[in-house]
Formats: structure tokens, sequence, C-alpha cells
């Protein structure tokens, strides 16, 4: 096989200098013609770039079509077809001998690039483009050798391997683009490398089975002929119907509406807001693909926010245009449910209920962070322009009165405490940094100040507490400050609301510590194991519950946990949007795993699962589903 | 010819198609090691389709093929052991001949690199020339080198002095081929001008619509077919197996007779005489 290469790499030898030598030729050109202020080393670049994306490929083309075609006259079947090796191994040492020269052309394009590309320099689909760049190069050698065999004719086999190459390779580009910023819907890995297979090991297929009807003159019969062609076209058909099933299946898809992308949770500057839970029993649900936007409760009912538009027809072919929502809700003490939206169209306040359906209440400008407010009067904070700005609900006839709020941040956030906050709701410190006050009353706290903030209070059965941490040396406590002035030591760790700990739908406060678990005397991290400190509305406390078994059965990592409710004996947890949990407490060794119907993963970092107060909702990539607390599925939509 | 029994070339019901059109059709033939068998046919009898199977460069539609022990496979290991002269030999243009021998010193198993440099010089070849440069005749010539330069126990001589000049063509025939068959090669020629190769045949066997029509040894050829001149009639004639018409003016005929046994069936009287082999073949052929 050497020796044949070898006499390959000969016959091409003209064909491959022409070709080097361009190539070296175009470093002085480009130094000659490169405007005065871009430095030298980044000409060549340029001009090693275009010879990359544009020249190679040409050239890699021009080989494969004359090889492929001297490989099929008769000067080949009389001067080398008589040697006695089989004619199969004939074209494979010519087609090596061109992927050898094609290689050698981009190794010496990446050298004087100095061995890197000019990322700085390249185009995001470019960048793409570059994923697939050694695949595409020998498929175009392949391909371009094989049919200009099949055809006799080097221009013809080149077109048409050029043809394939886009066919196959822009689908998968685009494919892989999408998944990468949307959804991972296709199994893509798996399908790139059953097309590179396909590709390479079809096309060496198809070739012997035109090497035996062309050489070997065996009978030519339709099936023989079919056969090499469906080997030829299995790379693009399979990749066409990929991004057809993409197209569809992305049409289905439904995600939960995440309140993150225009309207940001930091709520830890905002004393006295206690704004965003989920509605009890809803749950806001996007389509994608229309801009569909709906509101569905546990028995299924829908009220559409935003019906969405048709996407552009050119989705088919190119990748879908998704629209992303985002919102955050308010429900307040007469059921009206008020949604702050931000769809396709621009930003609105959105209000009403489950039984009449959601109405614009009030356009909504730019902002660079929107809040609700729930204290005495539910309302809205924006900042923008370096400013608070304040309006209440509902909106007058003419649309949010907006109110200007003095000072910056901190003084802001004072104000907004100060007047906004329901009494009671907030504690804030006095000069001493020990004594915490609120409504009247004070807690005297042991240890040293860890943080000056003023403290959100949480509502349990005896009333509104406080959990503040302290410190002592390098040490921490939590400790809560009851509504009949006592203070008790929590959790021997820093724990604070909305800091590191999170709230239920019932109610339940809980934060998590994650514990290394090493192993041997080199304290090497085997895993890592959350902690749970759990805080009961009934003001039961529950320390250092872990997850690890749980973690271990179900195959997922530290960060995919989060506890959904507490009751008197159980607790119940969402184990990566994958299964709902339900563990002793004391022992949650001893769960129950119920599987949850699949979602779909995109950047918006939405949890498809969501608790009310009988069970979940699950925003599953094809429908909505609810489980109550021990199991039971129920498709909503 | 040093001739023995045992079958190199064993061929049984061959047949290969070229679309609609059949080539070879039901072809038996066997040949036995050291014989010199000729395989006379016209332009477009199937000769060169049926080297071409034996050589393993194409797949036959059905049949059993036997060469050296071997079948034809597609691995090309048959034309290890096969010296080749083609119809019309060719080599890359921009080698030197000494750079076309170093390649097959390099494929072919067997290959004497001695021996090939020294047949290039009998045959005045220079090993520096290119071969894209080499004048009809010295292709050929090394043709013959690269074919026997293996020391093959098969030679397939494809219309071997196809326009070759008189002195290249009694150069490589009366010469070389002449000193294989005495080295107890087995060679198969075919040729539709068998005339040329005169005393080195031991067998001639015609090729005709796609099968061998006839075998008949050289002795034979030689001493048993007889040219006769008769008068037809009723100007009615129909050849018979082993009587061809040569020539015809009004009621007057030539007639070659193949075999004593037929001459028994032309009547007495009539005037007759040997006939050179040219003749003989060209009666076979029809022409």
């Amino acid at each position: 096989m050497k020796t044949l290469i070898m006499l390959q790499l000969r016959k091409n030898s003209v064909s491959f200098r022409t070709l080097i030598t361009a190539m070296l030729a175009s470093i002085p050109l480009a130094l000659l013609i490169k405007s005065g202020h871009m430095p030298s080393r980044e000409a060549v670049n340029l001009a090693m770039f275009y010879w990359l994306l544009a020249g190679i490929p040409l050239g890699a083309l021009a080989l494969a079509g004359s090889s492929g075609a001297g490989a099929a006259k008769e000067t080949a079947f009389n001067t080398e077809q008589i040697l006695p090796v089989p004619q199969y191994t004939l074209l494979l040492s010519s087609l090596a001998a061109v992927l050898l020269q094609v290689a050698a052309l981009i190794l010496a394009a990446y050298a004087i690039m100095g061995f890197a590309l000019p990322l700085a320099e390249m185009s995001f689909e470019h960048t793409q483009v570059y994923r697939f760049y050694l695949f595409s190069m020998a498929y175009l050698v392949l391909y371009g050798f094989t049919l200009s065999y099949a055809f006799k004719n080097g221009m013809a086999g080149a077109g048409l391997a050029a043809a394939a190459a886009a066919a196959t390779v822009v689908p998968l580009v685009t494919m892989s683009v999408f998944q990468e910023f949307s959804f991972k819907i296709l199994p893509l890995i798996q399908l790139k490398l059953f097309i590179c297979a396909s590709a390479l090991a079809g096309g060496a297929a198809a070739l012997k089975i035109l090497s035996g009807t062309s050489d070997r003159q065996e009978n030519k019969s339709a099936g023989k002929l079919f056969a090499a062609a469906l080997l030829l076209a299995a790379p693009a058909l399979t990749t066409l119907a990929s991004l057809a099933v993409l197209n569809i299946e992305v049409r289905k898809i439904m995600t939960p509406v995440p309140s993150n992308w225009f309207f940001p949770n930091e709520e830890k500057y905002l004393p006295g807001s206690s704004a965003g839970k989920e509605a009890p029993g809803a749950v806001l649900v996007q389509k994608p693909f229309s801009g569909e936007v709906f509101m569905i409760d546990e028995s299924g009912r829908r009220a559409v926010i935003d019906p969405g538009t048709t996407s552009s027809e050119w989705g088919y072919i190119l990748f879908p245009n998704l629209k992303r929502a985002s919102a955050k809700r308010l429900t307040d003490d007469s059921g009206t449910t008020w949604i702050l939206y931000s769809g396709s169209d621009g930003r609105e306040l959105f209000g009403g209920n489950m039984d009449d359906g959601f109405k614009p209440r009030a356009k909504l400008g730019q902002t660079w962070s929107m809040h609700f407010i729930s204290g005495k009067v539910p309302g809205i904070l924006d900042e923008r322009e370096g400013s608070h700005y304040y309006a209440a609900l509902p909106p007058q006839k003419d649309g949010l009165k907006w109110e200007k709020i003095p000072g910056q941040t901190a003084e802001a956030y004072g104000y907004i405490a100060a007047r906004y906050a329901r009494k009671g709701e907030t504690a804030v410190f006095e000069k001493d940094m020990r004594t915490l006050v609120s409504g009247g009353k004070h807690w005297t706290l042991p240890d040293a100040r860890a943080t000056g903030a003023s403290v959100r209070g949480i509502k349990l059965n005896d009333g509104i507490n406080f959990l503040v941490p302290r410190k002592n040396g390098d040490r921490y406590t939590t400790y809560l400050c009851r509504p009949d002035g006592k203070v008790s030591a929590l959790w021997p760790h820093y724990f604070q609301l909305p800091g590191n700990l999170s709230t239920t739908p019932d109610g339940t406060v809980y934060g998590t510590l994650l514990t290394p678990v090493v192993s041997g005397e080199d304290l090497r991290v085997k895993s890592i194991d959350p902690e749970f400190y759990i805080l009961k509305k009934d003001g039961e406390t529950i320390s250092g519950v872990r997850t690890g078994r749980i973690l271990e059965k179900t195959g997922l990592n530290y960060e995919d946990i989060s506890l959904l409710r507490a009751d008197d004996s159980c607790l119940w947890f969402n184990a990566g949007d994958k299964y709902l949990v339900k563990a002793r407490i004391g022992n949650t060794e001893d769960f129950t795993l119920w599987p949850l119907p699949p979602s779909i993963k995109g950047r918006s970092y939405s949890v498809a699962v969501s608790a009310s107060a009988n069970g979940i909702f699950i925003v599953a990539k094809e429908g909505v589903y609810f489980m109550n607390w021990e199991g039971g599925l129920k498709k909503l939509f | 010819m040093n001739t023995t029994n045992e079958a190199i070339l064993t061929v049984k019901g061959l047949s290969k198609t070229f679309g609609a059109r059949s080539v070879i059709n039901d072809l038996d033939l066997d040949v036995s090691r050291g014989e010199v068998v000729g395989i006379l046919g016209r332009n477009g009898s199937g000769k060169s389709t049926l080297f071409k199977i034996l050589l393993d460069l194409i797949a036959a539609d059905r049949g059993g093929v036997r060469v050296l022990g071997r079948s034809p496979d597609g691995s090309g290991k048959l034309r290890g052991l096969i010296g080749y002269v083609p119809e019309k030999p060719a080599f890359h243009t921009f080698m030197r001949v000494e750079e076309v021998l170093e390649l097959r010193s390099r494929l072919f198993p067997r290959w004497d690199m001695a021996k090939a440099l020294a047949l290039c010089k009998r045959l005045e070849l220079d090993i520096n020339a290119k071969a894209g440069s080499l004048s009809k005749g010295n292709t050929a010539k090394l043709a013959w080198v690269a074919a026997v330069a293996h020391n093959p126990e098969l030679l397939l001589l494809d219309e071997p002095t196809s326009g070759l000049d008189y002195l290249v063509r009694d150069h490589i025939l009366t010469g070389l081929v002449s000193e294989l068959a005495e080295g107890g090669k087995t060679i198969l020629i075919s040729n539709h001008r068998m005339g040329e190769m005169g005393g080195l045949l031991d067998r001639v066997c015609l090729l005709k619509e796609g099968r061998i029509d006839a075998g008949y040894s050289a002795d034979f050829l030689k001493t048993e077919v007889f040219r006769i001149s008769v008068r037809l009639e009723k100007d009615k004639f129909r050849e018979g197996p082993g009587i061809k018409l040569l020539s015809r003016s009004g009621s007057l005929a030539e007639l070659a007779v193949f075999g004593r046994e037929n001459m028994e069936k032309i009547k007495t009287g009539a005037e007759i005489s040997a006939m050179d082999l040219d003749t003989v073949f060209k009666a076979l052929l029809g022409e």
C-alpha cells in the first residue's frame, strides 16, 4: 500500500506543488496589500484563514476530482490495474494520497498561523464551521474522488461532492448551534458520530461497489447502483431528516417561564419585599417556538397571557427562531395575580385571575431590574438610569404612576422598608448591632455582628420570626428570634434569608451546606454531600439532613437536589427535575422515588418542577403534568 | 514443445455479457503445462475479455476458472503469477524505464531485477529513457520485460505483435517466445493473425460467437488441411464441418478441407494442394 500511495502522490505532485506554491505566494501578497495599520502577523493569518476557509476546500475538490476521474480512465486500467494488487486497493491508495496532500496543505496553513486559529478575527459563524472542518475536508475528498470516479468526470464529481457536503455539514452546524444555545432535543453527539462514520465508511463502501461494477465489470444490477447511491446519500439524508425532526420537536416544546432574564432575582437588597412566589396551584408555561405563554392550574384550566406568533418559514432550513419570555408574579390580598411580563413584543404588566383570564394593564419601559413589593400596598420597584422608582398597584386609568425614590441604593432600600413594608415584616439593628427591633419588639443577640443588613421576617405558625446569623471568632451561628421575644441558637452555620436560605410554598425555610466526603488518609474529595438545615412552619428544626444516598441512587449531583415540602414525618425533594423523592425525617435513606416526565434543559436555568400546596407542577418537554405528594401523576396539557 | 498432462488452466462454462451483448458464451478451455496455445478469433470475438477474466481483472458472470490452482477472487494475486503482455501496453509517462521496473519489483513477489535489466540490455532498451518518450516498439519491449522478469509460469500474450514493425516483431517472437516455450512455460497467445506464430504453437483454438468453436493441433493444421479447386453443381454450395469456401468465380470454387476424412467426401479429379498457415487461419476465421 505504501508503494501505491507513493506512486499516487507522485502522479498528483504537479497539482499539489501548484497549490502549495500559491499558498506560500499569498503571504507576500497579503503583506503587500494589507492596510497600513494592520500588523503583518494579522495580515498573514488572515490570508491563511481564507486559504483554510476557501482555498484548501477548493483545492481538495480539484485534487480529488482529478484523481477520481483519472482512476476511471483507460490509462489507469492499462498502467496500474495489471499490477498484482486488488483494484479497490489501487483506488484507496489514490484516495489516501489525496487525503495526505490535503492534510499537508491544512497543516502548512496552520503552521504559518503559528499553530493557533485567529479566533479574535473569526466571526461566530466561522467558529461554528471550524468545529466540523476536518470532517468536512475528509468528506469533500472522499466524495469528490468517489463521485468523479463514478461519473468519470472531475468537474461533475467535485460539484456533486460540494453539494453533498453542504447538505450534510450545514444542517449539522445549525443543529449544533441551536442545541448549544437553546435546547438539547436530539442526541447530537451520537448523531454526529453516526454521520461521520456513515459518511466515511459509507463513502468507502460505495467506492468498493462502484469499483466492482466499473473496473471489474460486475453485473450492474439496479440493486448495486441503488446501494451505492444510498450509501453516498445517507449522511445528507440523515442530517436533513434530523433537522426536520428538530424543527418538528421544537414546536412542541414547553418550558417554565423563568423570572431571571429581565427581572433579576437579587432581592437580597430589598428588605421588606416578598415577591415572586408561585401563585399557589398554578404555573406559568411558555412555548418558545410560537411565543405562547399561559398560566395553568392543577385542574388543567388555562389562561393565556401571550398568544404568540407564527415563526418564520425559514425555520425549516435553518434553525428555529425562538422567543423567550420572562415573568414575575404576585397575588395580592384581593386574589388578583399581577404579572411582570417580558416577551417578544416588549414588557407589560398583566393582571387577572384564572377565572376571568389576564389582561394587559400597563406598558413597562426599559429597566435595569424590576420587582414586586407586597408590603402594605402591593407595588412595583423599578431601578433604571441609576435611580429607583415605585408604582403602586393597581395601575391608574392612565397607567402606572411612578414615584422617584430619593437616595442611592442603601438609602432607597431603607426608604422602601420604612414606607412600604408591612409592620413587623422587617427587622433592623440598632446602633449597638446586637439589638434587633421590629414592630415594637426587640431581641438581644449574642456573639458579634455577621451582617448589619436589615432582616426579612419569615411567617411561621406563631407569627413573624427572624433568622439572624452571628459570628463568634471563626464560627457562625444562626439564631431564631421568635415573636415572644426569645432568641435561640438554631444552626451552627451562617444562614440568611434570602442569601442562602430558600422558602417552599408550604412555608418551610431551608438552607443547604455542602459537605465534602473525603476518602483515605490523603483526604481526597470523593463527593459532595449536601446537608439540609430545615425550619418547618410549626417551628420545628431539622439539622444536617443528608441526601447522599438519594444522589447516589439517582445518579445526580449535589446541585440537583432541592427541598419542596416538609410535614410531620416526611420531606419531599426535587431531584434534578427527574424524580420526586419522599424521604423519612430522621432517616433519609428510607425514601421513595417517583420518576418525572422528561423536561428540557435550556439556557434559561429555569427549573421544570415547581411546588404548590397539593403537589408539584412539572413543565415537561411536551406537556404540563401535575404529581401529588404520593406520586400520582396526571397530564394537564 | 515440452508438455505434460497437468492442467494449468481450466475454464468451464464461462460466460460474460456487457449489457445486452454476450461476449463469452459458455466457453470451455483446458491448457496443459508447457503448451503454447493460440486463441484465434476475429476482432471483437472476446479474446481480450477472456484474458481479462483469466487475469482476474474483470468478473465472469457464470462459469468456473482455475488458473495455476487458483480461482480469480479480486485480490490480484493471480496477476503476480501470470506474465501478461497487453494489446496496448502503457506505463506511467513520468517514470524512467528503470523506475517502471523498480515499481514492479516491489509488487511482484518473484521479481528478478537482474533478469529484467539483462533483458533490457538484450532488447536494446535504454533504462534511463522516460516511458512517455518510448516508441511503440520500445514500449512493446518494456511490456515484454515487465511480463517475464518475475518468472511467471503462465504467459498471456494479447495481440503481442499488433502495430509492430517486422524487426521488432521478429526480435520478440522468434527470439524471446521460442526461448520461453522451450523453457517449459505455458503460453496463451491471442491473435487474429495467427500465421506469424508459425511453428511456436502446439494448438489453435477458434473463438467464435463467444465460445471455443473448434480446436486443432498444430501438426493437424500443417499436414491435414488442403486446398481443392472444384466446379459446383448447380451453383449451390453449403459449408460443412471441415469444409470452408475460400473463393468462388461462377461455378468454379476453391475450398479448404480440414482432415483427410473430409477429403473423401470430395469427388475425385479435383485439384488438390497444401495450404499455408496464414490461409488456413483465414479460412478458419471465415475471412
